[in-house]
């Protein structure tokens, strides 16, 4: 299982890029400090972005932990599959 | 002995079988089974029947005596399973067939045990809101049966309706009908949408348009947005609730101690 925060940011920075990329939007050098919504986001890409990271991941932070309101950038994004994956190896 | 004609109509639409020229289905059914009826009889399938009146009245028909003779053939009615899965009595559209690569035709086909035309026993015409479900079913039908390749038609759930115009041109009467879907659009990024007119036709007159454009998104897909969303309404609903200031024992039991 990827838990490292690298390991996390390159899976969620690649599943990004490839859902922008079937949308047929250009692709993006992340910062973390994009806001989603603001790279091309709708609720159903951010849909197939959770289905997709919750394969390569193993977690869905918004199951129980989050809802969709509270992560707004990428680095937000990134936290809360972190921190989902830490708590899920901890219980 | 002359010919009759006759329309033949469900029993529903009492108000407009009074008038001259139209049968309820159980006065016709009953005059063919009592051999009442000896000249030619030539009829043309209304709305409102039932299946099982249906079926007979094709028997009828079939049997080769000339006794009745059904002008356009008796409908049959779209397959449930499409139209409304696990609900088969309300099927409101016949067989969906192409008429070319982005027209499909079907006949209107209410039928009597229809909830929606409750709403309109005291009247003669068929009311706006059957249309639309009709129209509805329609869309369904044809997106399943044609649209969708068979992957698509295994895995995926249409997701969402938008940007519904309805134009009421003439009354619909419980006479034969037509729907008339004609594709518009079709696009496939970021999701496969569909746009269309579905149109109804009685006496070679355009009666009603109903347009819309659909979603059609991998089952799993659909669910998780729908997930995603009630898990944040719910949170935006309970947020006021969880600012708000708690109760005192007072509030809680005016005038009381506390259990």
């Amino acid at each position: 299982m990827l838990n490292s925060r690298d390991d996390i940011t390159a899976v969620v920075h690649d599943t990004l890029n490839e859902i922008l990329k079937d949308a047929e939007f250009d692709p993006v050098s992340f910062t973390g400090a994009e806001r989603i919504t603001d790279i091309g986001f709708t609720s159903l890409l951010l849909a197939r972005l959770i289905i997709q990271l919750e394969a390569a991941l193993g977690a869905d932070p918004f199951e129980e932990r989050y809802v969709v309101s509270d992560i707004r950038t990428v680095d937000e994004l990134i936290d809360a599959y972190r921190q989902t994956l830490q708590a899920s190896a901890v219980g | 002995m002359p010919e009759e004609v006759l329309v033949v109509v469900g029993d529903r639409f009492p108000q407009f079988a009074a008038n001259r020229g139209t049968v309820t289905a159980s006065q016709l059914l009953e005059r063919l089974r009592s051999g009442e009826v000896h000249g030619p009889l030539r009829l043309a399938v209304g709305q409102g029947l039932l299946p099982q009146q249906l079926a007979e009245i094709e028997k009828f028909a079939a049997s080769g005596d000339g006794t009745a003779v059904c002008h356009g053939g008796v409908p049959v009615p779209a397959e449930h399973r499409v139209v409304r899965p696990g609900h088969p009595p309300t099927a409101l559209i016949g067989r969906v067939e192409r008429a070319a690569a982005d027209r499909f035709t079907a006949p209107l086909l209410l039928d009597e045990r229809v909830d929606l035309l409750q709403d309109r026993l005291s009247s003669q015409h068929v009311s706006a809101i059957t249309l639309l479900e009709a129209a509805r079913q329609t869309w369904v039908t044809v997106t399943e049966q044609f649209l969708l390749s068979d992957e698509e038609r295994a895995t995926c759930v249409i997701s969402e309706v938008t940007g519904v115009r309805a134009a009421y041109h003439h009354y619909v009467f419980p006479l034969p009908a037509t729907v008339e879907f004609r594709l518009t659009a079709h696009g496939k990024v970021p999701a496969q949408r569909f746009g269309f007119t579905v149109s109804f036709h009685q006496n070679q007159r355009l009666t009603t348009e109903i347009a819309a454009e659909i979603g059609v998104l991998p089952e799993a897909v659909a669910k998780k947005q729908e997930a995603l969303a009630a898990r944040q309404a719910l949170h935006d609903a309970l947020a006021p609730l969880r600012a708000a200031q708690p109760a005192t024992a007072a509030d809680t039991h005016p005038g009381g101690i506390p259990a």
